[in-house]
C-alpha cells in the first residue's frame, strides 16, 4: 500500500517538473526575461540559470517518475523549491510587478501567493517522499533507488 | 546521505549535457550579451550625461512607487492616467532647453514604461520622451 502511494507521489511531482521544465526549455529566452525581473543575478547568471534550470527540472522529474536516482532527484528538487520560494517572497517584498517565470514566460505578472503556496505544497510532497524513502530503506537496506 | 549526494551529483552532470546543446543550438536561446537598446531607449549613463533638465516618470504601480522611487520622480501609469497626468504636465517645462522625460518601470522585462512613453508622445506631442533601459533595476542601487 505504501509503495503504491510512493509511486503515485513520485509520478505526480515528477510529472509536474517535467511539464514545467519542458515549457521553460522550449523558450529559454523568455524564461531568461522572467529571471531578469527578479533582479537577483548578474546577466551571465541569468542566462546560465535560464539554460540549465529547465533541463535540471526535466532530468530530476524523469528520475522521480522512473524511480532511478530518486533520492538525489528529491534532494535537488527540494533545494530548487526553497530557492524559488525565497525568490518569490523577495520579489513580493520588494513590490516587483513581474512574472513568476514558473512555467516559462506566459504567466500573469504580480501574482505571488499562488506560486508560493503551490511550491510549498510541492515541498511538503517531496518531504513526504523523503520520509517514505527512508522508511523503505530501513526495511530493505539493499534497495538502490 | 552519501547516496543522496552521489545521485544528486550524477543528475546535475546529466542535466549539463542538454543545457550545453541548448546553449549552442536552441533557436530561442538567450543572449550572453546585454540586450541592445530598443528605439527610444536610453541608458542611465546617457541620461547622466545630458545637460537638459530631466523629469523622471515612474510607470510602476502606485504601491511600488510609494514603497521606493527615484527622488523627484512623478508617478504616471495606465491605472489612473487622468488623475496622474496633471502633475506631470505642470512639471514639464517647454524650454529652451526643453525638459527631457525619462520613463522607467521595473526592469527590462516590463512594458509599462514603453506604453507610458508612447501615450505621452501621442497625447502631448512631446518628442523628448525616453525609456530607461533596464528600468528600476538599474536605478534601485542609487536609491539605497
Amino acid at each position: 500500500m505504501k509503495i503504491r502511494w510512493l509511486l503515485l507521489l513520485r509520478v505526480v511531482i515528477g510529472g509536474f517538473f517535467v511539464w514545467a521544465g519542458t515549457l521553460k526549455a522550449l523558450d529559454p529566452a523568455g524564461f531568461a526575461d522572467a529571471i531578469v525581473g527578479y533582479q537577483l543575478l548578474p546577466h551571465a547568471g541569468e542566462v546560465a540559470f535560464a539554460l540549465y534550470l529547465p533541463w535540471l527540472e526535466i532530468v530530476c522529474g524523469v528520475a522521480l517518475i522512473v524511480g532511478r536516482l530518486s533520492h538525489g532527484a528529491t534532494g535537488i528538487l527540494s533545494a530548487l523549491l526553497v530557492v524559488f520560494i525565497v525568490a518569490l517572497v523577495s520579489a513580493w517584498w520588494r513590490v516587483l510587478d513581474i512574472e513568476c517565470g514558473c512555467f516559462g514566460s506566459s504567466v500573469e505578472a504580480g501574482v505571488y501567493l499562488w506560486p508560493i503556496a503551490r511550491n510549498t505544497a510541492l515541498l511538503v510532497g517531496l518531504s513526504v517522499l523523503m520520509l517514505m524513502h527512508q522508511a523503505i530503506d530501513k526495511k530493505e537496506p539493499n534497495t538502490s533507488a | 546521505m552519501h547516496r543522496t549526494l552521489l545521485q544528486s551529483l550524477i543528475l546535475l552532470v546529466v542535466a549539463l549535457i542538454p543545457t550545453v546543446v541548448a546553449g549552442v543550438w536552441h533557436p530561442n536561446r538567450p543572449s550572453w550579451q546585454i540586450d541592445a537598446l530598443e528605439e527610444g531607449e536610453v541608458t542611465l549613463a546617457e541620461v547622466r550625461g545630458w545637460l537638459q533638465p530631466i523629469l523622471w516618470i515612474d510607470a510602476r504601480p502606485a504601491e511600488a512607487y510609494e514603497a521606493r522611487h527615484l527622488p523627484g520622480a512623478l508617478l504616471l501609469n495606465e491605472d489612473d492616467w487622468e488623475g496622474l497626468i496633471e502633475p506631470v504636465l505642470l512639471a514639464w517645462q517647454p524650454g529652451p532647453p526643453e525638459t527631457r522625460m525619462v520613463v522607467y518601470c521595473d526592469s527590462a522585462l516590463c512594458d509599462a514604461s514603453r506604453e507610458v512613453a508612447l501615450r505621452l508622445r501621442e497625447e502631448t506631442g512631446w518628442e523628448e520622451v525616453y525609456v530607461l533601459h533596464g528600468g528600476w533595476a538599474v536605478l534601485a542601487e542609487e536609491v539605497k
